[in-house]
């Protein structure tokens, strides 16, 4: 993996890195994917990877549990002014 | 060269729910900021989304009422992107396997596919102030249907039909309020043009977040236009996404926060998939309030209204609510036609509301009055305003404005007698072969008796006093 | 202590839940500055054995009423902090309890303090940690395991009678191996995730550390159970720990754990185990589950990726750690996150970003998802042959804190025996099994069918009652 995709990602996932840690953290998802490829070469029968569970049908009804004290109730949460 | 506009809708209907899609906050508009907020859609450490289940049956009855195939097998995946107003950072919604395919809406003789329907998660709002921006999250975790039309609409006023006709189905299956003023129902437009006679799409720019139905019509005008006019000035159509702004009536690139976003979408792990049966699914159709299109048939195969009387009836739920609850208990179908289309109407938009306070048997017993003429029309108009804004039942109505026709004789051919005294003239120049003034001495005596006659009787009584002059 | 010889004694009133909570409170205090096993002590412990001794007064005592419990910190505590051991979570508190949490105050349990751990519960030796290292209570020199490490420690080094911690990947196994205790990791769903802080959604599960796998089942039962707030768990088949006949039991010895770079004394440890049950009648062979040599990359892509996803929510919007005043949105959260995230959280957030990226999705992350399936059902189809499946619980023993490996995928890939059984699902605890030449204790890890929690640690629990377990030797210098 190059420097390209980790900038990539680290735009993705909101981290950003100095040049210093990007080449560290270059360095360790080289290493990492030599370890993650080793799964692409394994044949897998094609019905594998259905799902995990079924959630059966009634699910959650319909009724109000009122949060006690929601944090900020009756304020606003604030950020940065946005420039849209 | 003759250009023909492609237009594609997505609309966000919120869904009729008690509560969120993933938690027991209140899914209720207006409420104290940040107010109807728990752990679970404020995002917080720990919290786990909870699918409710009156979420599913609205979408799925949503589906039902487009012709669409409801699936078995429908998975939540999570969409993933960071906006202040997200607060998970990612977006329940379906990708994969959404929970209805297909069907479509029939819009004056041409057949509009819908692409899918599925269910996933609004997010709270975000305000810009002056010097900061700030979040109010009761409306994150509102259950959301986002719908998805083929590209096959061809003109603004086919889109604008579409989405009226689609609100109208909502509006009637209970699944939304289908208010576009409070945010109930969003549309984005995706408009490209190509030349006649070609079958290749030309490039498209997506119109978000229009939210009235006057603004559909005028932002998708403007933008085949403005493509229109980029394609023949320098042949190219930018794909984007654009804002409609109301006060120049001209759409304008955004900044896109989406640009070619990669949302990494995966199924959620905390929403296992769900399995509906035909039992299941049958049980949510059973349950369908009348669709509108059902009632349109009655109206005007049953009832023989016109088809613009029954459109107009349908046009608001409560109107055909009213109107068939009163049918229901014996109204003549045309007489209960024209008087809620008429006065109750007007009495409506006067008020500004959506209510109808008048019950429903004092108005077919207001009705059975004027048809065996115990009250005039005007009368009955009389009566039907003045329950609907005091509040009373008819009896103290028509008490209040002395409605009963009394065809008091004695009282008539006093007032005709009067109001003929009082314009010589005009009874001269009737005399003299003017008919024409007939019409201005019996205007005369309908306001001096209103309500207490007949119109017949009036005209009788006039002509019979003008004879005797 | 036994959770069952206290409760005895609690109950006949020879002993009170105060003096109880003050023994742990005081090894607490004399021990806890070298072994760093509590990031947050409850000040209202005693307040919380008082109530409970009116319980127990009263003849309404459940069997944790009175008990001391550590908590790992990343279960979620109205009255304590919540840092899932990160600068991203630094004083914050929740609104909220955790369910497990719930029931046992409901219980009446001495709730005694929040325990350290790795970061964001993402490793193997809480050295990942933001706040302090936690110490292996038999060597300080070495590391106590992670992700739970402070609650297993915290066991170890008698701080409390039980504790709770989280095992995604290993995270409590691993950690019960190197401190000498008893960890089960239960099967997917049995215990609610409602209010443990989400690592992997669709491997996370709280478990029972305790000091025997009797203990082990008592604290299971206090928090197992579907809750409507969850709704990947489920009612599992009730059960209790029992005496179990090992005559003819059948148990696996998985090949694919004891081969590689497993270290001599722990292979002969497991496989002085292994003999142990054959003694009593057991048959004990080896079993193959070839496709394990995947887990290792199939449990990074998976975990990761569901991490990179649960890890969004860090901010800085709502709660949690913010940047001194930041210019804009933008630098709001990236400045929350580049500051209050541990180099281990972020890479495991680029791995699993990456796994996730159009182009990469099927070859990594749905890839791993189909692996995951087929090693479920390959302990599937093994367990219609075998009542149980034995292996090691880590190559080796707890190394020092010198010696934690630098390249990344060396440090995976040790975690090869405990990830698999994540994957599937499965219950697998660990008990101690031997010590190393340095005294250092090493674990057996066993493996059940889907909802046979209760059998293994029957398995478990028949062979702690025939061996000699030691005791941390810094207990001698706390005490």
């Amino acid at each position: 993996m190059d420097n390209t995709n980790i900038t990539k990602l680290s735009g993705l996932s909101k981290i950003h890195f100095t040049l210093e840690e990007l080449e560290e953290m270059n360095k360790d998802m080289e290493s990492i994917m030599r370890l993650m490829d080793s799964i692409k070469d394994v044949e897998l029968p094609p019905e594998s990877g259905s799902q995990l569970g079924t959630n059966i049908y009634p699910l959650r009804p319909d009724i109000v549990i009122p949060s006690l004290d929601p944090p900020q109730t009756g304020k606003y949460y604030t950020i940065p002014r946005i420039v849209e | 060269m003759n250009y023909i506009p492609v237009i594609g809708l997505e609309i966000h209907a919120e869904l009729m729910t008690k509560t969120k899609v993933f938690c027991g906050c209140a899914n209720t508009f207006g409420s104290e900021r940040n107010s109807n907020c728990c752990p679970v859609c404020l995002g917080m450490p720990g919290a786990l989304p909870v699918l409710n289940r009156r979420a599913v049956e609205l979408t799925i009855s949503a589906g039902l009422l487009c012709g669409c195939r409801i699936s078995h097998l429908t998975l939540w995946d999570r969409k993933n992107y960071f906006y202040p107003d997200l607060t998970k950072a990612y977006q329940i919604s379906q990708l994969y396997a959404p929970l209805c395919l297909g069907g479509g809406l029939e819009i004056n003789g041409r057949f509009i596919r819908l692409n899918r329907i599925h269910l996933e998660e609004d997010a709270g709002k975000l305000i810009h102030e002056r010097n900061v921006s700030i979040l109010d999250y009761n409306r994150a975790g509102v259950p959301l249907i986002e719908i998805v039309t083929e590209p096959d609409i061809r003109s603004a006023d086919e889109a604008v039909a579409f989405v009226e006709r689609m609100r109208r189905n909502l509006v009637y299956g209970d699944i939304c309020d289908g208010k576009m003023e409070q945010g109930s129902l969003r549309v984005d437009a995706n408009i490209s043009v190509m030349p006649e006679g070609s079958d290749v799409y030309g490039t498209r720019a997506e119109i978000k977040n229009i939210n009235s139905f006057r603004f559909i019509k005028r932002a998708i005008e403007f933008e085949i236009k403005r493509q229109i006019g980029a394609l023949e000035n320098n042949g190219r159509v930018t794909q984007e996404t654009r804002r409609y702004d109301a006060a120049s009536d001209e759409t304008f690139s955004m900044r896109s926060k989406e640009d070619a976003h990669d949302y990494r979408y995966f199924p959620d792990p905390d929403i296992l998939p769900l399995f509906m049966s035909d039992e299941d699914i049958t049980g949510i159709k059973g349950k369908l309030p009348e669709p509108p299109h059902s009632r349109f048939l009655r109206y005007t195969d049953a009832y023989g209204l016109s088809v613009k009387d029954a459109e107009t009836i349908l046009s608001e739920r409560f109107m055909s609510d009213f109107f068939d609850a009163a049918v229901k208990i014996g109204a003549d179908p045309k007489a209960a036609s024209n008087a809620v289309r008429g006065e109750l109407l007007r009495c409506v938009r006067e008020a500004g509301s959506d209510e109808i306070p008048v019950s429903v048997s004092d108005f077919t017993k207001a009705l059975a009055l004027a048809a065996k003429n115990e009250i005039t029309q005007e009368g009955l108009k009389t009566a039907l305003s003045y329950m609907f804004f005091n509040h009373v039942d008819l009896e103290t109505a028509v008490k209040a404005n002395n409605l009963l026709i009394s065809e008091d004789f004695e009282l008539i051919g006093a007032v005709i007698t009067e109001i003929l005294a009082a314009s010589p003239d005009i009874v001269s120049k009737y005399k003299d072969g003017n008919s024409k003034v007939f019409s201005y001495l019996f205007g005369q005596c309908m306001k001096r008796l209103k309500g207490k006659a007949l119109p017949a009787t009036i005209n009788a009584e006039l002509i019979k006093g003008l004879n005797e002059i | 202590m036994d959770i069952s010889e206290l409760r005895v004694l609690m109950d006949k009133k020879e002993i009170s839940s105060a003096e109880v909570v003050k023994t742990c409170l005081e090894r607490i205090s004399a021990s806890d500055n070298t072994i760093g096993a509590f990031l947050h002590i409850n000040p209202k412990a005693l307040e919380t054995a008082a109530q409970a001794q009116k319980r127990i007064d009263a003849g309404h005592a459940d069997m944790f009423t009175g008990i001391p419990v550590g908590l790992k910190d990343n279960l979620c505590t109205m009255d304590m902090p919540t840092t899932c051991a990160s600068r991203m979570l630094e004083g914050f508190t929740p609104p909220y309890d955790a369910a497990v949490v719930e029931k046992l105050r409901a219980q009446g349990a001495v709730l005694i303090g929040k325990l350290n751990m790795d970061e964001f519960a993402m490793g193997a030796s809480t050295s990942t940690s933001y706040y302090k290292k936690t110490r292996n209570p038999f060597d300080i020199t070495r590391v106590p395991g992670g992700s739970s490490g402070g609650s297993a420690a915290a066991v170890s080094a008698g701080f409390c009678a039980v504790s709770l911690g989280s095992d995604t990947g290993g995270s409590i196994r691993q950690p019960a191996s190197f401190c000498g205790v008893s960890g089960l990791r239960p099967t997917y769903g049995r215990v609610s995730r409602y209010g443990c802080v989400a690592f992997a959604s669709s491997l996370d599960q709280i478990g029972p550390i305790a000091s025997s796998a009797k203990d082990c089942a008592l604290l299971l039962t206090a928090i197992e159970g579907k809750d409507t707030r969850d709704q990947t768990s489920t009612e599992g088949p009730p059960a209790r720990i029992r005496d179990v006949s090992l005559k003819g039991k059948r148990l696996g010895l998985i090949e694919e754990l004891i081969v590689g770079d497993v270290e001599d004394e722990t292979l002969a440890a497991v496989e002085s185990a292994a003999l142990w049950y054959e003694k009593q009648g057991a048959f004990v062979e080896s079993v193959s589950l070839p496709m394990l040599k995947y887990a290792v990359p199939a449990y990074y892509l998976i975990s990761s990726a569901e991490a990179s996803a649960n890890l969004s929510r860090f901010d800085g919007v709502r709660y949690g750690y913010r940047p001194a005043n930041p210019e804009s949105y933008e630098s709001l959260v990236s400045g929350s996150r580049r500051d209050a995230f541990g180099w281990e959280v972020k890479r495991r957030i680029m791995l699993g970003s990456y796994a996730l990226c159009s182009g990469y999705y099927d070859d990594y992350y749905k890839r791993a998802v189909r692996l995951a399936d087929v090693i479920r059902s390959e302990y599937d189809k093994a367990f219609e042959t075998y009542d149980a499946l034995l292996s090691p619980v880590s190559p080796m023993a707890a190394f020092t804190f010198d010696n934690i490996p630098t390249d990344p995928a060396r440090l995976y890939l040790a975690d090869i025996c405990t990830v698999s059984a994540a994957l599937a699902g499965l219950p697998a605890l660990s008990t101690p099994c031997g010590y190393t030449g340095n005294g250092l204790p090493v674990g057996l890890m066993i493996t059940g069918a889907r909802w046979d929690d209760y059998g293994i640690l029957s398995l478990a629990d028949a062979f702690e009652r025939a061996f000699n377990r030691k005791r941390p030797a810094f207990r001698e210098v706390g005490q």
